[in-house]
């Protein structure tokens, strides 16, 4: 393939933007490094492409835009909490009510071992954790471990969510909302 | 966590109502959102209203946006929309109307006369400036240019987006934007070289 004529200003973008095929590109250097006319042109072009490509300076969106935009989407109707959050609140309140078993049993047990009260409560938090306070009772493991649980739990968790509720940022806010 | 997630796949969770998904969404197109905005407003704080608009509305209507096409250009259009809006808002400031001019006027105007006066034995400018002065000639060249033609050069070479993610943002055929980025090329070229003549 050779190119008789001058060759066209698309042909010489497209050589530039390396969008020709290898016959053709190699058509287009051959006429190039011959035609004076042609070889300026592509200059021409590859300096435009060169000068393009340097950054550009334009502005940032500001440092608060994301926010900005979530807190917007917040008020929009139809949006879910993240699972994420309601596990970590569930389990917040299960770490809490499993530690208050444990103290609890101790203080019964006077220090000594009525009760495997470390295991128990590693047991309820797990349980707690994965499977809910409801489950955790279902499963009949500790039958009196949990209903103390529930009880320390109800006691418990109006003041853990009160104190959330007092520092946390608008995701969480959301998230309390929906208990 | 969901930072390796496609786009499609956080839309999908996004369009079910998950806040952390259409987060990732913002934070990922944000940069580009804001300066379609603001290439069509040329002020930041209209260019963040114009930004925030769009990620509303798409917010509003990912349920309906079907995940087998690209998200970006779909975005991206959303957002040119909402500048445009804002411009014609603005009526009163005939500065932003010109500078937003970015109609679809017929794409044979002025075609093939654009760079094809150029003498043959001009000496070859552009090859003796320096790069960096060569990049502040041709962005001040660029701001003379039509808005439809910038608009072009602008996705392409400053935002990256292949010739398809520009179809998609302008809502028109991929060989329009391939005409309109060789042409502008050419007035580009044109436009420097009357500026070394005069």
């Amino acid at each position: 393939m050779t190119f008789l004529t001058h060759l066209e200003d698309s042909t010489i973008q497209r050589l530039v933007e390396g969008a020709l095929d290898e016959a053709e590109a190699t058509a287009a250097k051959g006429h190039i490094e011959d035609c004076s006319r042609c070889r300026r042109r592509s200059g021409e072009v590859s300096a435009i492409f060169t000068a393009l490509s340097a950054p550009f300076s334009l502005p940032e969106p500001p440092a608060d835009f994301l926010a900005l935009v979530m807190a917007r989407v917040d008020l929009e109707p139809g949006l879910v909490v993240e699972p994420i959050r309601i596990r970590a609140v569930v389990t917040s309140v299960a770490a809490g009510a499993a530690m208050a078993v444990a103290g609890g049993l101790l203080v019964t047990s006077g220090g000594g071992a009525i009760l495997p009260t470390a295991e128990i409560a590693t047991g309820l938090a797990t349980l707690l954790g994965k499977a809910g306070l409801l489950g955790a009772i279902a499963k009949g493991g500790a039958p009196i471990a949990a209903a103390i649980a529930v009880a320390t739990g109800a006691v418990l968790t109006p003041f853990l969510v009160r104190a959330l509720r007092a520092v946390q940022p608008s995701p969480v806010r959301a998230t309390l909302r929906s208990l | 966590m969901t930072e390796g997630l496609t786009d499609a796949a956080l839309i999908a969770a996004a369009a079910r109502g998950r806040r952390e998904a259409f987060s990732e969404l913002v934070k990922r197109h944000q940069g580009t959102v804001f300066r379609i905005a603001f290439r069509i407003l040329r002020d930041e704080g209209d260019a963040r209203d114009a930004a925030q608009e769009a990620f509303l509305k798409a917010f509003r209507n990912l349920q309906s946006f079907d995940t087998a096409r690209p998200f970006a250009p779909w975005l991206y259009r959303i957002a040119r929309n909402q500048a445009l809006d804002k411009v014609r808002s603005k009526k009163s400031s005939p500065e932003i109307l010109e500078r937003a001019d970015i109609g679809d006027e017929d794409e044979d105007e002025g075609a093939g006369a654009v760079g094809r006066d150029v003498a043959d034995d001009a000496p070859d400018a552009l090859s003796q400036v320096q790069s960096a002065e060569l990049a502040k000639r041709v962005g001040g060249a660029l701001t003379r240019l039509d808005g439809k033609y910038r608009e072009v050069i602008e996705l392409y070479h400053y935002e990256n987006l292949t010739y398809d993610e520009i179809a998609g943002t302008l809502g028109v055929p991929i060989g329009t934007v391939m005409t309109r980025i060789f042409r502008a090329r050419q007035k580009l070229a044109q436009l420097l070289h009357e500026e070394k003549a005069a």
